[in-house]
């Protein structure tokens, strides 16, 4: 177990996408065929059964340490992990990591749920006897359920397609499938061929370029159609036979934590649709906040199902019945999509994006200007003549909308991942009298800027908690964000997206800066 | 009237007129050890352990007043005696016991229980009344046998090696780097440290103390794969830290022994390696000393102080002090 526990604290680093994917794939070759497929599903999130809750876990760990339930308490304040406390507070005899693989270990656990409550404490003890503090923790953990990995589906997708020399998209769809690691082998699970593989397939995603200045100056309108995006899911919703697919633009495959959108297999004709699902309820746009907690959810219940609908606003159309439509031209796609949702009933989860086409630039400001009212987070401008290109290119231009304003102050500083500057900044706007943190997010000024405010921090500290330092309120900050939307979790009821630092305002005072009135007259 | 109590300056005994690691320039300060927490700038007179002179004399400026003494012998300062025992905790490092009319205190300064093999070990010290650090006064933190550790670090060094990647090890310069310079396998490659670590280890050579060395970092163009380097944490995000490429990086620290504190440093590789006691380490210098009261200074000290009232029924308690405990600054 030891090298699964190894792969752990690299996956708990916050480590970049190509890293995990490497370290994945280093443990991949080590491990038995056996071992990985339980490591993988409980990568994937498939934690097994609870065997005893955590009160149960506290109170025999304090026992066996002879330690009282208030100091327990006060470690796990330290810890903020009451597996993690048991595990460590018990006098270990033995600092050698046990024999047993992973699998082993799994099942061993599984067959433990099934005693009774007091031959599993008697058993669970003398598993505490045999092994180190580093494998106590992982056992603890699936015992009370509380295992977790921040790795994503995607790492995990392709970690696995270079080692099995398995398409991603094969992978990435028997992945997702229901599957226990009791039943199946990788063999079984991913090598056997499937005629149907081909189905899922994506095509490559054509992305816009940035609408800069100079290209506003040379651009021909006319050429143009133009289009809203909102904030949105980008993906490609595949019906191909009797099978319907849907993947992000990172490869990330949804289908399953988006059911409303089954409802597209029962459409008389095959096609390949490039859209963004967006969060919609009564014809009317919901904020990013609350599609973010939509998308978040791999398996939606039925009470978000209902609170938070949502549906595919589609912009595009690359394969239908079988033939490939990308080299056609965008206006004859489009013509094609109008023709396709004559047919399509209203009560699909299903729109089609509208589009204009302007006249002159003043016009395409103008929707621009709109963007707000319409909750969109600016315009794309597509070239009529262009056909559905892989990447990014000059045939699709994004120009968002003006980002919102704000001049905060700074409230709190934290040194983070290992900086000898203060590099994290905590933000305030004022409320009444008091000052409200309305932003949390890395320093992005100017390096001669963060070092010169992190030595005036050092000198101006107020309070303490933990890592985190509150200073003086002095340090004028301008700040734009894209988007806001109410929340219930941030003490100042709105979350901001899309948050930069603008700049250091070194001559204003803090009676400047913006009221919370201000920040929620944006919403 | 106690023999020493806590003053806006430090750890004072009126009597003797002579401070224990004060925080504030003061007349005369006898000086557990050479952490930056504990030997502060100012003071008028000095007295530290012998190996402790050559330290403080390199940190603080060579003209500073300062008397070295040996363990275990003792002296007088108006009239009350004053005796230094091993701590353990880095080289020079001393538990100092004032005794007054027969009331023995003793101030532990930071300690360890391990022999590190490369300080003095520690000695259990009776007395009445004890003060003791609780950097790590939870039953969380307990730690295993060195050679244990010695060995995890020897292994991921030459698994990098192998796979011709520099390892740097992160850890503060007078104390932990001495300790892993000891024990690394220079068969597996090059041992190199940060200029800090280099001069300490100097002085500690000069002065006949301690004998291993490290190479100096010299900018050519080696590329240092299979090569260890130890440095203080607060180098990597400079230059000097940027030179290396790809390199893994780990952090020797008792805090390592929790998620949270991995978390913390953000790095690839801990290791649970500290100059201070654990949980059982503490409660067994406690017990050993036969005190009956007991103050607590940095870390857990409350959690620390309510646990030996209750589980040993002793006379404890908590003060602040501007000790800071186990941290890469020092
Ligand atoms: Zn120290
Ligand atoms: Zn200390």
């Amino acid at each position: 177990m030891k090298s699964f526990i190894n792969l752990l604290y690299k996956l708990n680093d916050g480590n970049s996408s190509s890293n995990v994917v490497s370290a994945l794939l280093k443990y991949f070759n080590r491990a038995s065929t056996k071992e990985i497929i339980w490591a993988i599903s409980l990568l994937k999130g498939n934690r097994p059964k609870r065997t005893i809750t955590p009160p149960v876990l506290k109170k025999l760990a304090c026992e066996q340490a002879n330690i009282p339930t208030w100091l327990f308490e006060m470690s796990t304040k330290i810890t903020k992990d009451i597996a993690e406390t048991s595990a460590l507070i018990i006098e270990k005899s033995t600092h050698v990591h046990s024999k047993k693989t992973l699998d082993q270990w799994c099942i061993i656990l599984l067959e433990l749920a099934t005693f009774q409550q007091e031959m599993k404490l008697v058993k669970i003890i003398a598993i505490w006897d045999q092994t180190t503090a580093e494998e106590c923790l992982l056992i603890n953990k699936l015992l009370i359920g509380s295992f977790r990995t921040t790795i994503g589906q995607l790492e995990l997708v392709e970690a696995l397609s270079i080692f099995l020399k398995i398409e991603k998209h094969i992978i990435a769809v028997r992945f997702e499938s229901d599957w226990s690691p009791h039943d199946e082998s990788l063999e079984s699970l991913f090598e056997k061929p499937n005629p149907k593989d081909h189905l899922a397939k994506p095509f490559p995603f054509c992305f816009a370029n940035n609408f800069v200045k100079q290209t506003k100056k040379s651009i021909d309108i006319l050429s143009f159609g133009v289009e809203y995006f909102r904030h949105g899911l980008r993906c490609q919703v595949i019906k191909r036979e009797n099978s319907l697919y849907i993947w992000s633009k990172t490869g990330q495959l949804y289908t399953r934590s988006f059911p409303e959108l089954l409802e597209l297999k029962s459409l008389p004709f095959d096609f390949v649709i490039d859209g963004q699902i967006i969060c919609s309820k009564e014809n009317h746009i919901s904020d990013f906040n609350r599609l973010e907690s939509r998308i978040n959810k791999k398996r939606p219940t039925k009470k978000i199902l209902i609170d938070i609908p949502i549906m595919i606003n589609v912009f595009d159309i690359l394969e239908m019945e079988q033939k490939d439509f990308r080299s056609f031209s965008f206006e004859k796609r489009r013509q094609a999509l109008n023709t396709v949702f004559i047919d399509i009933p209203v009560t699909m989860p299903m729109v089609l994006n509208e589009l204009f086409y302007p006249s002159t630039m003043e016009e395409c400001n103008l929707l621009l200007e709109k963007a707000k009212e319409v909750k969109a987070k600016g315009i794309l401008l597509k070239n009529r003549t262009s056909p559905y290109l892989e990447n990014r290119n000059d045939n699709w231009l994004k120009w968002r909308k003006d980002p919102f304003k704000l001049k905060t102050v700074l409230l709190y500083a934290q040194k983070m991942n290992r900086s000898s500057v203060y590099n994290h900044y905590s933000l305030a706007v004022m409320n009444k009298d008091l000052l409200i943190p309305i932003a949390k997010l890395e320093a992005s000024l100017p390096k001669k800027n963060i070092l010169e405010i992190s030595k005036w921090i050092a000198k101006n500290i107020v309070d303490k908690f933990g890592p985190v330092r509150q200073v003086k309120p002095s340090i004028i900050i301008n700040i734009t964000f894209e988007d806001i939307a109410v929340s219930t979790r941030h003490k100042s009821g709105v979350i901001l997206k899309s948050i930069k630092m603008v700049s250091w305002e070194k001559e204003e005072n803090v009676e400047e800066i913006s009221h919370l009135t201000e920040v929620i007259s944006f919403v | 009237m106690d023999l020493l109590i806590n003053n806006a300056n430090g750890l004072y005994c009126p009597i003797a007129d002579v401070y224990i690691d004060p925080w504030r320039p003061v007349e005369k300060a006898l000086i557990t050890h050479g952490h930056s927490d504990h030997a502060r700038t100012g003071h008028t007179k000095y007295i530290a352990h012998n190996h402790s002179v050559p330290i403080l004399k390199s940190r603080l400026g060579k003209n500073i007043n300062i008397h070295g003494v040996k363990f275990g012998e003792s002296f007088s300062i108006n009239g009350v005696s004053c005796t230094f025992y091993p701590a353990g905790h880095i080289i020079g490092s001393a538990q100092i016991k004032l005794s007054y009319k027969g009331e023995d205190w003793v101030v532990t300064g930071d300690y360890k229980i391990q022999k590190d093999g490369v300080c003095t070990p520690f000695e259990p010290v009776k007395c009445h009344t004890i003060i003791t650090e609780s950097t790590f006064g939870l039953p969380v933190f307990q730690w295993k046998p060195q050679a244990t550790v010695f060995e995890q670090i020897n292994h991921w060094w030459k698994t990098n090696a192998e796979n011709n990647r520099t390892s740097i090890i992160c850890t503060y310069s007078l104390g932990k780097a001495q300790r892993i310079l000891k024990y690394l396998d220079p068969s597996i490659g090059s041992i190199y440290a940060h200029d800090s670590i280099n001069k300490i280890n100097q002085v500690l050579n000069e002065a006949g103390i301690y004998h291993n060395q490290a190479k100096k970092v010299v900018k050519d163009l080696r590329t240092f794969q299979k090569d260890i380097i130890l440095t203080p944490p607060n180098t990597l995000k400079s230059k000097w830290g940027k030179q290396f490429v790809n390199p893994s990086i780990a952090m020797a620290s008792g805090w390592m022994a929790i998620q949270s504190g991995r978390k913390r440093f953000g790095l690839e590789t801990g290791f649970v390696l500290s100059d201070h006691a654990d949980w059982n380490g503490l409660n067994k210098a406690i017990i050993a000393s036969e005190a009956e009261r007991v103050i607590v200074t940095h870390g857990y000290k409350k959690a620390y102080a309510q646990w030996l009232q209750t589980e040993y029924g002793l006379n404890a308690q908590s003060i602040d002090t501007a000790f800071v405990g186990e941290s890469p600054e020092i």
